[in-house]
């Protein structure tokens, strides 16, 4: 009795204490009972639900209640002692709620049907939801593994590989066999590592999957970061990470990232030649344009030297080695003077060898390494150059700009030295004064070649970037000087004409050979003087001026009326105009069309003049079309000095 | 910073550890297999680190570490094999007796260094 009465205190208390919903069944009185909870759960009053399996049905979300009865079906037929469910309940405020529904049964003995069903519903909609959530995530990480452009995989204890990786790891390795297969089998074929490597590879992982982190700390760097892999048939590099998952300390798997990274590896390359050339830019900015070109002037006689003694030596002179070493010595020197980073490095290099050979006299002579040596510092020397040349523009021959001790003389300074001593000259007669003025003469006329320089130096240049043959110079200065305070305004103007000719006037070679003329194409520069003036005629054998193109551009930039018929000189002029370029394309070299103009302008400042004179040889007079010609600059008297 | 001992029957294998050991201040005792290794274990009871070798002539490196755990003479110091191969076989026999970690031969210098530290740390 007090048992029983125990027994049914205690079921009650649990009873008012649990959360699940509790129904009974008794098939015999036909008595059904829901436990308070069960309503309460739903959102409804104790006593509100009527207790009944109809009323369970009802309750039921439709979409489930299919499955539910045909599990119930046997249920109550006693087929089945207990089931294990899930379906929705509708709440009182008509949302659903998701139940976990579990029932027994009991039988008489020898009975085919129950007598009594019992049950309880375990509120899980929490747990639904998050499945839900995980679900999704799952969902998601699939779509990143079967996306994702990296080879991701995990390795296990065993050293193979789990099933579970992204899609394109298949592509990575080739192979769509890839779970539970040896790792480094599959990571390592077709590449550049070698049996042993591979091997250690394999240890490593041993080492490190399922035991303590530490065994990941000291032995990771035996697993290798990048690889060559030929995958397709294509060489690549592959970058791979390898990290480790832990659980309480150990290692669990290994998760491996691959990644193809040759693009990123060829664009870290570009990056670091870029930084590099900034650097040298620095350091050439650093030294004036004259000494700059003093030092390459003289390194690359140096290199000449070197590579002469050695390939007309046959006997191993020791005298060559100390010449090589005196040389290159100072080209160190020099180098680190001029902070010319880059070159002292290869320098020191060279020098080091030069060093063992003298201090190991009976050291055969590596002469192959010898030459190298100083075709890399060769080739150090010519990029500085090329830099400071063609990104720098930084020309003129050190001997135009650094005398070994030079005095830098303002131009009024020289013209009033002038002017004294060409008073005194007149005034007397002593021969001394005779060569003072000469002298003086010397620093204040400048002869054409050297106006013409940074025109000529950049001939070659032009010419390669344009795949043009270096067009054949030919400069006459007949005599004469040029005074120093026009140099600049000629200087840049010469500049102008000779790129337009090289890039506009002379053809590409197959086009001379069609029009009969030689493939290299002929610019000439001539001074003469005419007594009460100088002029510098500048005409180049190429295609000539385009008349027709300069006409259709004035008229297109409204410089013409469109029905004006204008003579071939009067649309010559036009090339003085700024803005109008005929060239299709603008070229770093030229085609901006403001060149003409502005240096116009800066002669005409200078007191010159500058005029263009076509060459007449078309037989109907006025038709526009391509037409020879040559510039003309005017020098006044007082600009220039005829000396015979 | 802590005495370690050092058995490798290579004595170029002893002298690269032993360097990076010094150089990050630890004192070391070689010994050149397991029977040195044990005498010497036997009269420094200072030392707070193990790194042998396996393949060793004499005694090799994990009888060696049994020997430790059976006999309750050895002081029980943590462990750490140096070695060319792995295999399960060996790594459970190491758990056994006291090996705490595993290093392929070559080691790197930095990994070696902080690895021991976090070891003589716990």
């Amino acid at each position: 009795m007090q048992e029983k009465e125990k027994n049914l205190e205690r079921f009650m208390f649990l009873l008012g204490g649990i959360e699940d919903g509790v129904w009974d069944w008794d098939l015999e009185t036909g008595e059904f009972w829901l436990s308070d909870r069960s309503s309460t759960m739903l959102g409804y009053e104790v006593g509100e639900l009527t207790p009944s399996f109809k009323t369970l049905i009802e309750l039921i979300h439709p979409d489930d209640l299919g499955n539910m009865l045909e599990v119930w079906t046997e249920y109550m037929e006693g087929k089945i002692p207990s089931y294990c469910l899930q379906y929705r309940l509708r709440k009182k405020d008509n949302t659903y709620l998701w139940a976990e529904a579990r029932g027994i049964s009991a039988k008489h003995e020898g009975g085919s049907e129950p007598y009594r069903l019992s049950g309880y519903h375990t509120d899980i909609t929490v747990r639904k939801e998050q499945e839900r959530i995980i679900s999704e995530k799952t969902a998601d990480i699939h779509n990143m593994l079967h996306n994702m452009m990296h080879g991701v995989f995990t390795i296990v204890s065993g050293n193979t590989i789990h099933h579970e990786y992204s899609s394109y790891l298949e592509v990575l390795l080739g192979t769509s066999d890839i779970a539970n297969r040896k790792a480094t089998t599959l990571l390592f074929k077709d590449t550049d590592l070698g049996v042993n490597r591979i091997d250690q590879v394999e240890v490593a992982l041993t080492t490190i999957i399922g035991e303590d982190k530490l065994a990941f700390d000291f032995n990771s760097h035996m697993l290798t970061n990048e690889i060559i892999k030929v995958i397709n048939g294509v060489e690549s590099i592959i970058h791979i990470q390898w990290i480790p998952i832990t659980r309480n300390h150990i290692v669990d798997k290994l998760l491996v990232i691959m990644q193809d990274s040759t693009e990123i590896n060829r664009l870290n390359i570009e990056a670091k030649k870029q930084q590099e050339e900034l650097a040298i830019i620095g350091q050439i900015l650093n030294i004036s344009i004259g000494k700059f070109n003093q030092f390459i002037e003289g390194s690359k006689r140096f290199i000449v030297e070197g590579t002469k003694l050695l390939t007309e030596d046959s006997d191993n002179n020791p005298e060559i080695i100390k010449t090589l070493f005196r040389n290159m010595h100072t080209i160190k020197g020099n180098a680190r003077t001029l902070e010319l980073l880059y070159l002292t490095d290869l320098s020191h290099e060279a020098e080091q060898y030069y060093q063992e050979i003298t201090t190991h006299v009976d050291l055969p002579w590596n002469k192959e390494k010898l030459l190298s040596d100083l075709e890399l510092v060769s080739k150090g020397i010519e990029r500085y150059e090329q830099i400071s040349f063609r990104k720098l523009g930084r020309k003129g021959r050190a001997s135009d700009l650094l005398t070994s001790r030079g005095v830098f003389v303002t131009g009024d300074i020289l013209e009033n030295l002038i002017g004294f001593t060409r008073k005194l000259k007149d005034q007397s007669s002593l021969p001394l004064l005779d060569d003072i003025y000469n002298e003086l003469m010397k620093i204040n006329y400048l002869p054409l070649e050297r106006l013409a320089f940074g025109a000529v130096d950049s001939i070659y240049s032009l010419a390669k970037e344009l795949e043009k043959i270096e067009p054949a110079l030919s400069l006459k200065n007949k005599g004469v000087g040029i005074s120093h305070n026009i140099a600049e305004p000629l200087k840049s103007a010469l500049m102008h004409i000779v790129r337009n000719a090289i890039s506009h006037g002379i053809e590409l070679p197959g086009e001379r050979i069609l029009a009969g003329k030689t493939e290299q194409g002929k610019i000439s520069i001539e001074v003469v003087d005419f007594g009460d003036h100088a002029e510098v005629h500048i005409e180049d054998d190429g295609r000539g001026l385009p008349l027709h193109l300069i006409h259709e551009k004035a008229v297109i930039q409204n410089l013409i009326p469109p029905d004006a018929t204008p003579t071939p000189q009067d649309v010559a002029e036009f090339i003085f105009v700024s803005g109008l370029s005929t060239a299709s394309q603008l070229t770093q070299i030229s085609g901006r069309g403001v060149g003409m103009e502005a240096a116009r302008t800066f002669l005409n400042n200078a007191g010159c003049t500058i005029n263009i004179n076509l060459k007449d040889h078309q037989p109907e007079k006025n038709k526009l079309t391509f037409v020879p010609f040559e510039f003309v600059i005017s020098i006044p008297n007082e600009k220039y000095l005829f000396t015979s | 910073m802590a005495k370690i001992l050092l058995i490798d029957d290579s004595e170029t294998a002893r002298v690269r550890v032993k360097i990076d050991l010094n150089s990050a201040g630890h004192v070391v005792l070689e010994a050149e297999n397991g029977i040195q290794g044990l005498e010497v274990l036997n009269t420094n009871k200072d030392i707070q680190l193990i790194i042998s070798d396996v393949n060793m002539p004499g005694m090799d490196g994990l009888t060696m570490c049994e020997k430790i755990t059976t006999d309750n003479k050895y002081k029980k110091v943590p462990i750490v094999m140096l070695t060319t191969q792995c295999d399960e076989g060996m790594k459970i026999r190491g758990k056994k007796n006291g090996v705490v970690a595993w290093i392929n031969k070559p080691h790197k210098t930095q990994l070696l260094i902080s690895g021991i530290s976090q070891i003589l740390a716990r």
